[in-house]
């Protein structure tokens, strides 16, 4: 899948995204998205097909990671992104960061992943204590906070509504809005001193709360999709962007 | 709804073409059970004073929507309500009624009807819109009796509100709430009127915020075929809908 549309201005630059859903699928992110890179810089997805985030389903669906890559790289590449933080989470980080070496040695264009634009994005704004607002299941939330911690992070509290993939999959757009708040609250309530707050997950519609969360404590907020949009401008392949959370108007 | 689900009614939503983008019904939450099914009609865009001075489109639709099976119209484009005005709203929507047997009502008469119920004169009233649609909007609500106390507003034309990302609709619902309802003070409920905004999902955000019920176009529908015994009542979208 390629956004935006065909109607936009040739690439001068792509992002390959590897993502957890079916090519050719609709991730709910990509229904009127908003744009924060340029018109010319490209956002192409793969999907590996997982069927879950469990240990099993990872494992199944890392095995066409390559084959994504591959293809991401053909298609013009100029960087390449692991996106999922369930998966990298439950690869761990380790090994996450031997596969994006690898990744880059054999392609020859840098290679990152979701978790590690995250992990680099608090570290860029200072902040080590992080709220998690997590829809995920418990077990699931238990590996993306050894991640984080991994990173360097303190996860300084972290809610569930219990989703695996097929609940994070199945949520209406609505739903997906109205729990990025609520958990963002929730989150932090429970870790009133922390000093930023993390909402991972790109099946919720996420962006929106960036700002709302922002102005209501105070602290940096980061995405997914913040945080690799972030990384393209670390880049130098997209200019700062205002309205959609401090990470992206002082990258 | 899901081919193996049996129709148990059929509603029209009458709407204005392209005021609403496709996608903003993609992945959309449902608020009417699975064998409630809505048939969508669109009436030819246009743009005030000139394309929609007379209702007798209106007619034509009902008709065809009645011929397809529906028992229950909405004309659920508000500015065009507002545009027409009450008193050729109210007259257009009798005379749909009777000629073709089908209850017809538009969503902006049923958000009357609904601040009614709840016993709310007195409303702040987030716009997406700019002043072609905000004044009549405000003097049609004032002609049914309601006070807008305050209005906070986007000033977006239809066809600019049409092409809002899902992101900055939602931003700017939660931001244009907030504002009417801090600015009018003593309001007994909030309007978010507008289908390109998923306001749908502020509204619960804001009813905890302000304490307000807020209705939104799409909550307003689902009350009205609740009222007409189509629909149970159902939990989590605004106080309208779990009490109505």
């Amino acid at each position: 899948m390629v956004t935006p549309s065909p109607a936009t201005p040739a690439a001068r630059f792509t992002v390959g995204d590897v993502g957890p859903a079916v090519d050719g699928g609709e991730p709910v992110q990509q229904i009127l998205p908003h744009p924060l890179l340029p018109p010319d810089v490209r956002h192409v997805i793969r999907g590996i097909h997982i069927e879950d985030y469990t240990t099993e389903g990872v494992e199944e669906a890392i095995g066409r990671y390559w084959q994504c890559i591959d293809a991401l790289v053909a298609e013009g590449a100029g960087l390449t992104s692991l996106g999922g933080i369930p998966i990298s989470s439950q690869l761990g980080r380790e090994r996450v960061l031997a596969l994006l070496a690898e990744t880059q040695q054999r392609t020859g264009v840098p290679a990152t992943s979701a978790a590690e634009d995250v992990v680099a994005a608090f570290h860029r704004l200072g902040t080590h204590r992080v709220a998690v607002a997590s829809r995920w299941a418990p077990q699931l939330n238990e590996r993306v906070a050894a991640y984080l911690h991994h990173g360097g992070l303190q996860v300084a509290a972290i809610t569930s509504e219990g989703q695996w993939a097929r609940q994070a999959f199945a949520m209406t757009v609505e739903r997906g809005l109205t729990l990025t708040i609520r958990l963002g609250r929730e989150a932090m309530a429970l870790a009133p001193d922390a000093d930023a707050l993390f909402l991972p997950g790109g099946t919720w519609r996420s962006l929106a709360a960036v700002p709302l969360l922002e102005e209501e404590f105070g602290v940096p907020v980061v995405i997914n999709q913040t945080a690799l949009v972030w990384r393209v401008m670390t880049l130098g392949e997209a200019p700062p962007v205002a309205g959609w959370g401090r990470l992206l108007e002082q990258p | 709804m899901s081919a193996d689900v049996t129709t148990a009614f059929t509603w029209g939503a009458l709407g204005v073409a392209g005021e609403v983008a496709e996608p903003h019904r993609r992945m959309e939450e449902p608020l009417l059970p699975a064998d409630v099914r809505e048939l969508a009609l669109t009436l030819p865009p246009g743009a005030p004073p000139t394309a929609y001075q007379r209702t007798h489109p209106l007619f034509d639709a009902v008709r065809q929507a009645a011929h397809q099976g529906a028992r229950h119209v909405m004309l659920t484009s508000v500015p065009l309500a507002a545009w027409w005005g009450r008193p050729a709203t109210t007259l257009a929507l009798s005379k749909a009624r009777t000629d073709q047997q089908v209850t017809v009502d538009a969503t902006l008469e049923a958000t009357v009807a609904a601040l009614a119920g709840l016993g709310a004169t007195r409303v702040a009233l987030a716009s997406p819109w700019d002043e072609r649609v905000n004044a009549p909007l405000t003097t049609y609500l004032t002609h049914a009796g309601i006070e807008v106390a305050a209005t906070a507003a986007a000033g977006l034309t239809p066809a600019q509100f049409a092409a809002l990302s899902i992101d900055e609709g939602f931003l700017l619902a939660m931001r244009l709430g907030r504002q009417a309802a801090q600015q009018a003070g003593d309001a007994a409920a909030l309007l978010l009127p507008g289908r390109a905004w998923r306001a749908l999902a502020a509204a619960p955000l804001l009813e905890d915020d302000l304490g307000l019920p807020v209705l939104t176009d799409r909550t307003v529908d689902a009350w009205r075929l609740m009222t007409l015994g189509v629909a149970p009542p159902l939990a989590g979208w605004g106080r309208l809908l779990e009490h109505p």
